[in-house]
């Protein structure tokens, strides 16, 4: 699958300019969003192709945020992939229980981002 | 007949554990449903304590991290284990197992499972990590369970092969709060 657009949500504004600047220069046309609310709410109203979604947030973290987004029809089809400092055994096999495609330990180099697009 | 083999035949029979009780129930086939019409599926997650197992909502799990050093509290019962520090929130970490009766083996890999999330939060060591439960099959009768929980447990189901507990997350909880503040 072609990926056009694509949801970035991450509460840290470095790491959220930082993953912005890799899928920008891949062509990508980039939404960012700095909590778990708004980035449902934009996969709503966006349809994005895929969401690159970060973890530990307050108020919403990421395990929520994806399973809101699994369970609205609306954009339960949209592959999720976690980027995150959380990279132990139980970590990735928590996040695939919640609906996710698969998770980036940061740090992470730009090309395991872009592979990400690749797998989509 | 020696002195101790007297004493074990006038002995009553000890009382299975509820643990032990429940690994021995297997739910009859024909009372695997309640027979009120069509199974309603729901998926939730369910996570074992010894032999029991239990669901809980998924949206009330929040994460699963590995076995984190606990840090005991004093004066405090033995199933309260003690706090963890989960990325700067204190959360309480309570031994299920310790609860029910349950011996723990010292080789078992433990998880935490963390449910609720911030001021509620609260972390509960299971064995392996929790698994999605379709509770499509409710069972027409409860299998036994240990006393604390029972005020708590609305039914219980089967998902291939095994018998889950579903039970009143909160209340349970707020039950063993109130034992702690007493």
């Amino acid at each position: 699958m072609a990926i056009n657009k694509v949801l970035i949500c991450d509460d840290a504004a470095v790491d959220r300019t930082n993953l912005e600047n890799i899928l920008s220069a891949a062509g990508c046309t980039v939404i960012t969003t700095t909590n778990g609310k708004e980035a449902c709410e934009k996969a709503k109203s966006e349809k994005p192709d895929i969401i690159f979604l970060d973890i530990i947030m307050p108020e919403m973290d990421g395990y929520e945020t994806c399973r809101v987004l699994r369970d609205d029809p609306e954009t339960s089809q949209i592959p999720v992939v976690f980027v995150t400092s959380k990279n132990q055994k139980a970590d990735r096999v928590w996040a695939q229980m919640q609906g996710g495609a698969d998770l980036v330990p940061k740090p992470y180099s730009d090309e395991e981002i872009v592979e990400q697009l690749k797998k989509a | 007949m020696t002195e101790t083999a007297k004493a074990a035949e006038g002995a009553e029979q000890p009382w299975l554990s509820p643990a032990a009780a429940l690994s021995r129930y297997t739910p009859a086939e024909d009372t695997s449903t309640d027979g009120s019409g069509p199974a309603i599926r729901r998926v939730r997650y369910g996570f074992r304590v010894g032999d029991i197992g239990l669901v809980i909502d998924r949206h009330k799990a929040s994460e699963i991290v590995d076995d984190v050093p606990v840090r005991a509290i004093p004066n405090t019962p033995v199933w309260l284990s003690g706090l963890i520090n989960l990325r700067g929130n204190l959360v309480p970490v309570f031994d299920l197992k310790a609860l029910f009766g349950i011996a723990r083996e010292q080789s078992e890999k433990r998880w935490m499972l963390i449910v609720d999330k911030g001021d509620k939060a609260i972390a509960v060591p299971v064995e392996g990590l929790p698994r999605v439960i379709d509770i499509g099959q409710r069972s027409a009768q409860l299998p036994p369970i240990p006393e604390p929980l029972r005020p708590h447990v609305h039914a219980s189901y089967v998902d291939r092969g095994d018998v889950w507990l579903d039970f009143d997350f909160e209340g349970f909880f707020k039950a063993l709060g109130g034992q702690i503040a007493d």
